[in-house]
């Protein structure tokens, strides 16, 4: 038996995000994919907070957003997949 | 001073025809044409511009022309050139006068990267500038109409440019483009309303241009602050309802309105942001103009 390690992850190089936060609502842009997606709170707060600390997992981000590790594993996947955040 | 008005006919059309010098806002054009049509329509439109010399610096060459071609013995055609380049297929000659509009919007929609560009009315009352982003249908145009005829500054009906540098908005107050039943509905709203050519059958439907009021052309050298962006849909029957949209949404709208948003990569994000944090955002339906223009005039008290 063995423990799980959750994945750390960090802001992609050349994503260098810009993001607006209103409200609860984020707009982020995209450097190199030059592209400006909306985000949920939990995926922007995650931006706010990899500037910030440099690298999470999604136990970092379950207690930094107060959501539920999967939502958190999920957030992070998804902001992967546009490019945003790749595993450390 | 001395307005384009004040021209002869003749002395109109022979200084169109050699290259007449329009500035409109922060950009000149030089305009050629040898069509009458094209000739009448820029004077009663801009006849209260200011009559400029011709010489010097020019930021758009264009030209209005018939095409050549035996074509022409039957069906007359006329296209657009920028210098040399001709951006849209022919049209019917009847089509001439909106063309050369819908030019001067390419030649600065396509061109003028050093600012913003919104696909968007914008008007002013109270030194506040209201956005009206729209998608078609959206009754943007006759919104704009019925306030710059009922006293607002109208500063652009199609587009809204942003300085890159403070925010502010040039006007250009050239004339509102009204389609279809928005033509007769805004020649019922006021009667002073001064209407050129219609052309009927454009990829538009019927389309006629509304001259900009004089306040408005002679407001052209100040710039307007934005304060609201405005999201207006017409809907048959619909109650005036004014709500608040939220701020990412109405970013992701406008952004979707940018001519230039792609082209200018980190600066569109930042310079549609600014906007967006700066301006108050709505939604808002109608179906009545009058009742349309006191929800505006509160919104800018």
């Amino acid at each position: 038996m063995h423990s799980r390690t959750p994945i750390r992850w960090s802001l992609a190089v050349g994503a260098d995000p810009e993001w607006r936060r209103w409200d609860d609502e984020f707009v982020v842009h995209h450097a190199l994919a030059n592209d400006t997606h909306r985000l949920s709170a939990p995926a922007g707060r995650a931006l706010e907070y990899l500037a910030t600390v440099g690298s999470i997992d999604s136990l970092d981000l379950a207690h930094a957003c107060a959501i539920g590790e999967d939502q958190a594993s999920e957030t992070l996947t998804a902001l992967a997949e546009l490019g945003f955040v790749e595993q450390c | 001073m001395l307005t384009l008005g004040s021209l002869s006919t003749t002395d109109f059309r022979k200084r169109l025809l050699a290259g007449l010098s329009l500035r409109v806002g922060p950009f000149r054009y030089q305009l050629r044409s040898d069509l009458p049509r094209v000739a009448d329509g820029l004077a009663k439109m801009y006849a209260d511009f200011p009559f400029d010399g011709g010489g010097g610096f020019h930021d758009f060459h264009a030209r209005v022309g018939s095409v050549a071609g035996f074509r022409r013995w039957l069906r007359p055609q006329v296209n657009f050139w920028w210098d040399a380049h001709q951006p849209f297929k022919p049209l019917p000659a009847s089509q001439a006068y909106a063309l050369l509009e819908w030019g001067m919007n390419w030649c600065i929609a396509s061109q003028a990267h050093h600012y913003l560009l919104l696909h968007a009315a914008v008007l002013e009352c109270n030194d506040r500038c209201v956005i009206l982003p729209g998608d078609p249908g959206a009754g943007k145009s006759t919104l704009t109409a019925a306030l710059m005829l009922s006293g607002w500054r109208l500063l652009s009906d199609e587009l809204t440019v942003v300085d890159r540098d403070d925010g502010s908005i040039e006007p250009l107050a050239r004339p509102v483009s009204l389609k279809n039943e928005s033509i007769d509905v805004i020649r019922a709203f006021d009667s002073r309303a001064v209407f050129g050519e219609t052309a009927r059958d454009t990829h538009k439907g019927t389309v006629s241009h509304l001259k900009p009021t004089q306040e408005s052309v002679a407001g052209v050298g100040k710039r307007g602050q934005p304060a609201h962006i405005v999201f207006p849909r017409w809907q048959r029957g619909a109650e005036t309802k004014l709500s608040a949209r939220p701020k990412a949404d109405a970013f992701m709208h406008l952004a979707n309105h940018a001519f230039n948003y792609s082209l200018l990569g980190r600066l569109g994000f930042e310079l549609c942001a600014n906007l967006v944090d700066r301006c108050d955002c709505w939604d808002f339906n109608y179906s009545r103009l009058e009742e349309a223009l006191r929800s505006f005039e509160q919104l800018v008290a």
